[in-house]
């Protein structure tokens, strides 16, 4: 048997899994860095999905769907944040807000323009692989590594600029200040409900693009096709403790989780549903544990 | 401060103006006769007894779903699993009812109501467990604890309790005379009216007029207080979840008996987001649930009766409940002061979620 | 900039119902150290915040050398050079020291970048050029406190603060650590810069100010140079030396019986630091006696407020009710107990504004009002309509608390816990805070009565006036150790009283005593 090639194609499956999940995951980053709790990822993805299909299908630009996607998240995530702050309502209730429209506008909008409530099919350019050809039949790394689309190269590029922008602009200071001390930002003469309205534009902006590596792979939109990865993503945030190398890699683990369950299930037929509950499940028991791992960090004194 | 609740009159207002504007608004992008589409949207749920009596049916849930997130709200805790509570006490409901006997039809609802409310019940004190004993937050926990009985209940209802006689995804149906007789035909509405009228009353009285309800209330209120006057706020967390699932596990049964009378999958889908909209609209008033239910499933009607009569499909109505979801907790609208709201609101020791 | 001047300052808090100012005044010189003195309450920090641009001044003006400004926000002011250091420090957690210091302000490279060397580097001339001598790239979480505050005073000197404002900077600092943060403040007046600094203690503003401006009640007494007031001349402002109330005829005391509450030296340790916020404290208090406690604040009376309260319980010592261990809080209602219990937070902990003074008048009463878990509507409501009569509270009985002045929540509060039958032990705190003239004689009249009746009472207040006109014995604390104890007669004054409660000691005072003891 294959064993590099085997290998090499699930870790490579994995990886391009994982995509989604460390934009998603990125853009809740920055919410969590500013001590949001933002439960509008799911919609943001959903939204930049759809709307990033239907632009690189109309402009025959893949592109083009990439930036729209992006955008549509970010204007979304700009009304959820708004209401938030500038409102000052409830987060939670407007994080479901956001995600509720989402699931309803993509619904509609797939009705209206594609007459139809399920997947629809679209027409797209192919997505590059740039590193394919040679590289791409080196023995385990070729299929690990080099055998990509553009998108899961840009997903790492972005994870780089997000610790740059995090730890090293003043941008980032700020954010970060206003999570560990609003007060002493506001003291400093800065406005820390500004630092949080940015927060979510850019969790949405991330978001899209997480929602447009899921898309535009697949040429098609599926609805709900978000299907947890925002509570995954939220999961990731908590155990790679805000620092996106680490939360990479905590995405890298879920994808090979899924990556295995999705084999699994084949070889087992176990029922989809319970397919699907594994992002949940994993959701809480990482809630779970971690409140535990608290009350036994406050025993000890 | 009464200022301040004044200022949730004001925006209780603005909410269903906005959402009445962007209803009109998507019928104005979506329908291709925008006047027609008005009417069906506006008018036509309230022109025949078919509508209308639907209209009625389904604010039943809404009510009894509604208390139950008003009941956490009060305690300042979060439901958010109404989703998974619904369709899991329907599901049981459904199931007690078919392998009940065919006997008295009154302990055969009784029964099946209370196995769904005791199963929401657990789901929900779930929920309350996690964050008295462990400090997990309960919006999230009951979320996601709900996302997983939703797809449970979904493999059970295509699974093991799949109706082999149908071709649709969906349980058997129980005996016809267990149901609740109608009132209205055509229309599906049922005594479960009754139940949901019932049940309102019963809930202010509960809120009002009981130590339980008097020590929930203060818990949310001012938690330091009620320390200090000795109420067990560990308790009055537990309590409010498992109440607030039972009473969403209740809404599932009375879904079953009184409209549907099987579980098909995805039947109960949306209800839960729903009853928390009709609750912030209520400001947790249990009466005001009357009300609230019966403006949000006006629109719900609206929107299926617009599918029915033209090519927009009823997800606008989620559209027109985001907007409610994102204004009602508003609590700094910015041009509130210009508005005069004076004498919009009767300041009420109930109402409004702080 | 030569000269700053505060003119006519007015501001009026609506969630407190107070003003915090009062046609206020300050006048600053370049290159002065300046203190702003007075008592808790009294306006300084107000005032300053107002300086620096954190808040805005309902009425009055703000002058730089002669020429009128207004400050939309702190960075305004900070664009004049004005910067404050709070008193509950505002270092960023998760920064570094350097970090901290350049926040807001950090060197670039190719304009959006942090160059983080540069960073460390402008922190560490900063650290230098001032005497400091704290590590750039330490954790803000590993520093200590004086260290923070250096932090602090650092970063508003990296933005070339030219008015620095401390709010009470040395309440958290050890001798060692004030030492070296006078010998700071006199450096960076060499160099020109001018300090502010709140405080209440009159024995630093002795030592360290050029000069001296007085606040009481929120209006500005006077202004002087520091060298030409006494610490008696300070102390008798600060506080006032007239009492503005008569003193009551005094009935003499029940004397005998059992002490109700005894506290047996009684010591309180801090969770996180080991400070002690209560040292061997002994006292007494038998039926029919009022023993008020006065202390400023900060200086363990809200410590002891919570022991009584049975919300802590004590590090050391013993605390006993009749002689058996003191009932845990609420375990079962106090009142079966007997002890009644005014809280000084009547806002968290004594009362639930979003609820009606019905709610709250039975909310600590529930058994009783809720007969079999129902609501007997009736016996609430005459239970609240005969206190509101009895108190003469201005409201109804389904008015919200929210609604209510100050004055009319404590006396809500007070008819629910002094109602027949009279409690053995009261505890009141702060009871009068926040009340107009008129309520507060109300409420003395009440305390006064249960004396009367046979209660111990025991009155924690930092309100001179209050402790003078109702105690039987006075126990005076500092530093959370008893600083004075004695009968109210003849040597009791608002004079004596100041002194004991500042620590000043210029006159061996008779009634100082150096610990603990039981009298």
């Amino acid at each position: 048997m294959n064993w590099a090639g085997t290998t090499g194609t699930i870790a490579g499956n994995a990886i391009a899994a994982m995509t989604p999940l460390i934009f998603a995951a990125l853009g809740g980053l920055f919410t969590e860095l500013t001590g949001m709790l933002n439960i509008a990822l799911e919609g943001l993805i959903l939204i930049g999905a759809f709307f990033g299909i239907v632009a690189a299908s109309m402009t025959q630009s893949l592109f083009a769907g990439l930036v729209a996607g992006s955008l549509a998240a970010a204007v979304l995530a700009w009304a959820y944040g708004s209401a938030t702050i500038r409102l000052k309502a409830n987060i939670f209730v407007t994080g479901l807000a956001a995600n509720i429209f989402a699931s309803g506008l993509t619904v509609v909008l797939s009705r209206q323009w594609f007459g139809t409530k399920s997947v629809v099919a679209f027409k797209i350019p192919e997505l590059a692989r740039p590193f394919a050809g040679l590289l791409g039949s080196i023995p385990f790394f070729g299929p690990a590594l080099f055998s990509h689309t553009v998108l899961v190269y840009l997903s790492w590029f972005f994870v780089i600029a997000a610790a740059v922008i995090i730890r090293r602009t003043p941008l980032g200071m700020k954010i970060r200040a206003t999570g560990a001390n609003a007060e002493a930002v506001a003291a400093s003469g800065f406005r820390p409900d500004a630092y949080r309205l940015i927060a979510i534009v850019l969790s949405g902006f991330f978001c899209g693009m997480a929602g447009v590596s899921l898309s535009l792979p697949l040429a098609a939109y599926v609805p709900n096709m978000s299907a947890g990865r925002g509570w995954i993503a939220l999961v990731a945030i908590y155990l790679g403790a805000k620092s996106p190398g680490k939360i990479a890699l905590a995405c890298f683990i879920f994808a090979l989780a899924e990556s295995y369950s999705n084999y699994a299930q084949g070889l087992f037929r176990i029922p989809a549903e319970f397919i699907l509950m594994i992002p949940y499940a994993a959701t809480l028991i990482a809630l779970v544990a971690g409140s535990l791992a608290k009350r036994a960090g406050k025993a000890k004194g | 401060m009464s200022k301040a609740s004044r200022g949730r009159g004001g925006v209780l207002l603005f909410t269903i103006a906005a959402a009445l504007a962007s209803a009109c608004l998507l019928l104005y992008l979506f329908s291709d006769s925008f006047a027609d589409s008005l009417f069906l949207f506006f008018v036509a749920p309230l022109t025949n007894r078919y509508y209308l009596g639907n209209l009625v049916s389904s604010m039943v849930p809404l009510i009894v779903a509604g208390m139950g997130v008003a009941f956490a709200f009060e305690s300042r805790n979060f439901n958010l699993g109404g989703e998974g509570q619904i369709y899991g006490g329907a599901l049981v409901a459904t199931l007690v009812a078919l392998n009940l006997p065919e006997g008295s039809t009154f302990v055969v609802q009784l029964l099946s109501c209370s196995a769904a409310a005791a199963a929401g019940g657990l789901i929900g004190g779930l929920s309350g467990t996690l964050k008295r004993r462990l400090g997990v937050d309960e919006l999230i926990s009951s979320f996601l604890i709900s996302s997983l009985a939703v797809l449970l209940v979904d493999f059970l209802v295509t699974g093991p309790f799949q109706d082999p006689a149908s071709n649709f995804q969906t349980t058997r149906a129980i005996a016809a005379s267990a149901a609740f007789p109608k009132i209205f035909p055509p229309s599906s509405l049922s005594t479960g009216l009754i139940i949901g009228l019932l049940a309102s009353l019963a809930g202010k009285a509960v809120m009002d007029r009981t130590r339980f309800g008097f020590e929930l209330r203060l818990c949310g209120a001012n938690r330091e207080f009620a320390r200090y006057a000795g109420i067990d706020s560990g308790i009055y967390t537990l309590l409010p979840m498992a109440l607030s699932g039972a009473l969403h596990g209740l809404a599932g049964a009375l879904m079953v008996f009184g409209s549907y009378y099987k579980v098909m999958r995805g039947f109960s889908s949306g209800i839960g987001w729903s009853a928390i909209a009709v609750s912030l609209i209520a400001r947790n008033n249990p009466l005001a649930l009357i009300p609230a239910a019966a403006f949000y499933a006006y629109l719900d009607s609206g929107s299926k009766s617009v599918m029915l009569g033209s090519d927009v499909s009823s997800e606008i109505v989620a559209i027109v409940q985001a907007v409610i979801f994102l204004l009602i907790t508003a609590t700094a609208l910015p041009f509130a002061e210009r508005l005069k709201m004076a004498g919009l609101t009767r300041v009420s020791s109930i109402g409004g979620k702080r | 900039m030569k000269s700053i001047s505060l003119e006519k300052i007015d501001k009026f808090f609506s969630s407190s119902g107070t003003w915090a100012n009062r046609k206020a005044e300050l006048h600053l010189s370049a290159g002065e150290i300046h203190a702003v003195i007075g008592e808790n309450g009294a306006g300084k920090t107000t005032l300053m915040r107002i300086l620096a641009g954190l808040t805005k001044p309902d009425s009055g003006s703000i002058a730089i050398d002669g020429r009128a400004v207004s400050f939309r926000s702190a960075s305004d002011a900070s664009r004049f050079g004005i910067g404050m250091v709070h008193q509950h420090f505002m270092t960023i957690p998760g920064f570094s020291a350097a970090e901290n210091i350049v926040f807001g302000g950090e060197p670039r490279r190719c304009g959006i970048f942090i160059d983080r060397k540069a960073c460390v580097d402008a922190a560490a001339k900063a650290i230098a050029r001032f005497g400091f001598s704290i590590d750039p790239e330490k954790p803000a979480d590993e520093l200590t406190v004086g260290e923070r505050q250096q932090v602090e005073i650092l970063r508003l000197l990296y933005r070339d603060c030219e008015v620095l404002i401390l709010d009470e900077p040395t309440s958290v600092l050890t001798e060692q650590e004030i030492r070296s943060l006078f010998s700071t403040l006199r450096g960076l007046k060499e160099e020109g810069k001018t300090i502010v600094i709140i405080t209440h203690k009159i024995r630093e503003v002795k030592e360290i100010a050029d000069t001296v401006t007085v606040m009481r009640d929120g209006e500005t007494v006077g202004e002087f140079p520091a060298s030409a007031v006494s610490e008696q001349d300070l102390s008798g402002m600060m506080m006032g030396s007239g009492s503005l109330r008569e003193h009551r005829p005094r009935f003499p005391a029940a004397t005998g019986g059992e002490p109700v509450l005894e506290l047996e030296n009684l010591s309180l340790q801090a969770r996180h630091h080991g400070v002690a916020l209560l040292d061997g404290l002994s006292l007494a208090v038998r039926p029919g006696e009022i023993r008020g406690l006065c202390a400023l604040s900060g200086n363990g009376l809200t410590e002891l407020e919570d022991l009584l309260a049975g919300i802590v319980k004590p590090s050391s010592g013993r605390l006993r009710f009749f002689g058996a261990p003191y009932p845990r809080f609420r375990s079962a209602p106090w009142r079966f107990h007997g002890i009644a219990y005014v809280p000084s937070d009547r806002m968290r902990r004594g009362s639930c504004d979003s609820r009606t003074v019905t709610e709250n008048f039975i909310a600590l009463d529930r058994a009783a009002f809720f007969p079999r878990g129902i609501l007997d509507g009736e016996a609430a409501r005459k239970a609240a309509s005969a206190a509101i009569r009895d108190f003469s509270i201005k409201a109804g009985p389904e008015s919200l608390v929210e609604e209510l002045s100050g004055g009319n929540i404590q006396k809500m509060i007070l008819a629910r816990e002094l109602s027949d039958p009279p409690p053995a032990l009261c505890i009141l705190c702060e009871p009068t805070w926040g009340l107009d003239r008129a309520s507060a004689e109300f409420v003395y009249d009440r305390i006064l009565a249960l004396r009367e009746k046979g209660s111990a009472i025991v009155l924690l207040s930092s309100d001179i006036d209050e402790i003078l006109t109702l105690s039987d014995r006075i126990a005076v604390l500092r530093k959370g150790r008893l600083a004075g104890s004695l009968p109210n007669g003849p040597e009791a004054t608002r004079e004596g009283l100041g002194s004991l409660m500042l620590g000043l000691s210029a006159s061996p005072s008779p009634l100082a005593i150096g610990g603990g003891s039981n009298e």
